[in-house]
């Protein structure tokens, strides 16, 4: 823990020397307002599915708040480390590196509190119709999710950047996976509107819980079961992502020690 | 003193794929890999004892780093023991990890758009060091390495001796036994050089670190190393005293002229073997034994500006060994 807190701080300090590099990140993700402004001309006619034009506006703001919660983008960094030779540093020291990625990853998150937070109140107050549920237990809840969020994206991202003890280009699988990610995660549609094989497919991959599942939490959509259910397969799968980015680093080690570091 | 490192039939074998140039290559290298294998290390055995600073020659490509990577537990070896301070170092202990360090002059672990500061609470909570121990280390370290005006400057500010200066901070801040450095003083400047060596031999003489360089600086290995280990293709091929090495494979120095008149070679010849003439200045090849006797000769018959007598460089001397196989078993 406090290798964690050391290595946080270190990055956090990067995160404070660069703050208004994170400001111009948050405004890049800008994904969700252009599929709201798509949706609301369409929905201009009439509800599609159960989603009105406030639905849509709730839905791509807490979009725009989840993606900016859990987002990262340390596998740059990982994958200039691993090809310039600095990860032997990493290696040489009596710490697993992921404490270091994972400090890395969540740093730049209570500088994005401190934006969204203020954002949040003045998006309540323009939009008073707004359907977000921000009583203290859909606030615990919501919290509790993007923590499993989070730990699924980092483990995700963790383990495409071991690829590249195979092979030098992680990177490419990580544009791969993006795509699949905004499409499977309900980033660019809400999955309700998907038909509803495709619907329960995704409920039970772990895309969902990196992103829809907050956000219905945040919007009130889901039933008591329906959380439960949730909570419970979002955690199976950060044990699985855990237990696959294990035995993914041992075998890579075993190979960087061998073919060269 | 205690054997620290022990090495014994260690090789290091690896598979490569071959990729023609261009294109067309690289089409072909889709189907049909050609693999070839390199020995980059063979059949090596050594001994280091606690306190011993020991010197790697040899060409790049010779296998010098190879064997730094294989005794910090980087790279596991294709066969043989490797034993440092009691562990097989590829386990990587954490127990193995706090007793070792290592340098290398060409990449650097400091955090680079901070200060070195950073890196350095970093890496004592990662080796988890005492506030006691390490406030007794980060004042010792200030002081040798001279590093307090630098302490709070971005990494990326910091001139390249500044830089190395730190890194060497950040690597022994845990009180290493055993130092692994592969060309520690590589880019520095000749004062930054010697900086960094007398820093070394004073850290060796304070905590009897073991230190295991490699440098293309005779300077470095002549300060640091009595004894000196060289390796040629993976293999090695002289463990020793390094003036035995010199004198066996180099019985003469230099001798390097500026005269105030044009000479030429026929004068010159008489005083030793002529490397080069141009008008003003002239190189000399003497026997060893005999280069201050010349030198007085020299300064006797001809009007000198300026004269130095200077050992051949490490890389000759290696390039002698290698291309007249002076020490092939």
């Amino acid at each position: 823990m406090r290798r964690f807190i050391a290595e946080f701080g270190a990055s956090w300090n990067l995160i404070i020397e660069y703050r208004v590099m994170v400001v111009i990140w948050m405004l890049t993700i800008v994904l969700p307002l252009i599929m709201l402004a798509a949706w609301l001309s369409i929905a201009e006619k009439g509800p599609v599915g159960s989603y009105d034009r406030m639905t849509f506006i709730s839905y791509y703001l807490a979009a725009l708040v989840v993606r900016n919660m859990t987002g990262m983008w340390f596998i740059w960094e990982m994958d200039s480390e691993m090809r310039l030779g600095s990860l032997s540093f990493r290696l040489l020291k009596p710490m697993d590196p992921i404490v270091h990625y994972f400090a890395y990853a969540c740093s730049s998150k209570p500088f994005r509190v401190f934006i969204l937070g203020p954002a949040s109140v003045v998006a309540l107050l323009v939009f008073p119709g707004l359907n977000w549920s921000v009583d203290p237990l859909s606030l615990l809840l919501f919290v509790t999710s993007l923590a499993g969020a989070l730990l699924i994206l980092f483990l995700m991202q963790y383990t495409i950047g071991l690829t590249g003890f195979w092979i030098t280009r992680s990177l490419s699988i990580n544009d791969a996976w993006f795509f699949t990610y905004s499409l499977a995660s309900g980033y660019l549609v809400p999955l309700d509107l998907f038909p509803p094989v495709i619907r329960d497919v995704l409920w039970l991959l772990p895309f969902r819980y990196t992103m829809s599942f907050p956000v219905e939490l945040l919007m009130g959509r889901l039933s008591v079961r329906e959380i439960v259910i949730g909570i419970a397969i979002q955690w199976i799968w950060v044990a699985a992502m855990y237990a696959l980015n294990r035995w993914v680093w041992r075998r890579g080690l075993r190979r960087y020690s061998a073919v060269g570091a | 003193m205690n054997v620290q490192i022990s090495v014994s039939h260690l090789s290091k074998f690896y598979e490569v794929h071959q990729k023609e140039p261009g294109f067309f290559g690289s089409l072909k290298a889709l189907f049909a890999r050609k693999y070839e294998t390199v020995r980059a290390v063979e059949d090596v055995s050594f001994e280091i004892r606690e306190g011993e600073i020991v010197g790697f020659l040899g060409p790049n490509g010779a296998g010098k780093t190879t064997i730094l990577k294989v005794l910090s537990g980087l790279l596991f070896p294709t066969g043989g023991d490797v034993s440092v301070c009691g562990f097989r170092s590829f386990d990587r202990k954490p127990e193995f990890l706090r007793q070792i360090t290592l340098v290398m002059g060409q990449k650097n672990q400091l955090i680079w758009d901070l200060p070195a500061s950073e890196s350095f609470l970093v890496n004592r909570a990662v080796y988890e060091i005492s506030q006691g121990d390490y406030l007794a280390a980060m004042k010792e370290l200030t002081d040798l390495l001279e590093l307090g005006p630098v302490l709070n400057k971005q990494v990326r500010k910091l001139s390249l001796g500044e830089r190395m200066k730190c890194e060497l901070a950040a690597a022994l801040l845990h009180r290493p036994h055993v130092l692994f450095l592969d060309e520690p003083t590589i880019g520095l400047d000749v004062t930054m050089q010697a900086r960094v060596r007398e820093f070394l031999i004073e850290y060796n003489r304070r905590h009897g670190a073991t230190i295991l360089l490699t440098s293309h600086y005779m300077a470095d290995v002549v300060a640091l190393c009595k004894r000196v280990f060289v390796i040629d293709h993976g293999r090695l091929v002289y463990d020793g005293d390094l003036e035995s090495l010199v004198e066996r494979i180099s019985p003469v120095k230099y001798i390097r002229l500026v005269a105030q008149q044009p000479m030429v070679a026929e004068d010159l010849s008489r005083f030793g073997e002529v490397r080069s003439v141009e008008a003003f200045k002239a190189t000399l090849a003497v026997p060893r034994e005999r280069t201050s006797a010349v030198a007085a000769q020299l300064f006797e018959l001809l009007s000198i500006e300026d004269i130095t007598i200077e050992d051949p460089e490490v890389e000759e001397i290696i390039s002698r060994i290698f291309t007249e196989k002076l020490l092939s078993k």
